[in-house]
């Protein structure tokens, strides 16, 4: 494979490490971080079929997920549920490349798409006490902790955009995906909305 | 603002919908023996009722799937919804 150029963050321009808006005496209410370098996939196939689940297992040591709007994660590999036979791929530890390479090879016999998506989508990682009353400025979602729990992801629209919401770890932290071309939109929709409960943008994950 | 019961995601607000037309009407079996006007009542003529419904949507800010839905159209209230393929309650399909 030819020398691939450096992937250069949708939000470069704009992003600016600091703290802003009306920040109250116990500190901003809202962090903000991109997550970067990530091995993001798009993989269709039945999942209603054994020898389909058993491959994806084998391959990425976790199950593709059936219940809609939830994921499974093993060993920094995490599979969101998108469609009953869509689910995205998300790695902090495989260069996109490897990944689909090898998930390609380990669904070869089987019906099914892998498709690289990495440069595509952008994440953002929401988090602070005032996350999921920020969000709900903008989200239909009902983001009461008893209704959208730790480990659940759901897709639906943030300030007119499409967008892709992972509940992570513990549910503190949200994941929101969107495609590369709204990214900066839905920065500037996040900042502007996160104004009132005053926010930092922290340095950018890698990973 | 109307919630929809995607099959599913559960219940999700109409935004996150696009309507997909009338789902009363079936395809006709055999349209190579159809006579002009009834092509032209297939293709054309739509009920326009006040009260259910039957109409496709898609949850296309969600999970993309189409689906069935029996609206009021009077009230907007949903009465129910189903997968394709799967009945819809109370549908009163016609031909
Ligand atoms: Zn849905």
């Amino acid at each position: 494979m030819p020398e691939m150029p450096q992937r250069c963050s949708a939000l470069f321009d704009a992003y600016q490490t600091g703290t802003f808006g009306a920040v109250p005496e116990d500190g901003p209410g809202i962090q903000l971080a991109e997550r970067r370098g990530l091995a993001i996939i798009h993989l269709a196939g039945p999942g209603g079929d054994e020898n389909f689940r058993t491959a994806v297992k084998g391959c990425l040591g976790c199950e593709a997920p059936v219940i809609p709007n939830t994921t499974a994660t093993a060993d920094g590999r995490c599979l969101l549920w998108l469609a009953p036979t869509r689910w995205l791929l998300v790695s902090a530890r495989d260069a996109p490349g490897d990944l689909e390479r090898d998930l390609s090879a380990a669904l070869a016999s089987h019906s099914g798409a892998v498709t690289d998506v990495s440069s595509g989508r952008t994440v953002i990682r929401v988090t602070g006490r005032d996350a999921r009353q920020l969000l709900a400025k903008g989200c239909p979602l009902d983001f009461h902790g008893s209704r959208f729990k730790p480990e659940n992801c759901a897709q639906s629209i943030l300030g007119a955009i499409n967008v892709l919401l992972h509940a992570t770890g513990d549910g503190t932290a949200i994941d929101l995906y969107c495609a590369r071309g709204f990214a900066l939109s839905m920065w500037e929709w996040l900042t502007d909305a996160a104004g009132e409960f005053g926010y930092s943008i922290d340095v950018a994950i890698q990973g | 603002m109307f919630n929809i019961r995607c099959p599913w995601c559960g219940d999700r607000p109409e935004i996150e919908f696009s309507y997909g037309g009338d789902a009363s009407r079936s395809r006709p079996d055999a349209p190579e023996t159809l006579s002009d006007d009834a092509w032209h009542d297939y293709v054309f003529i739509r009920d326009n009722p006040a009260g259910p419904h039957a109409e496709y949507w898609q949850h296309t800010g969600g999970c993309r799937q189409w689906l069935r839905a029996l609206r009021n159209t009077t009230t907007h209230e949903i009465l129910a919804t189903a997968a394709p393929g799967e009945p819809l309650p109370l549908s009163g399909e016609r031909k």
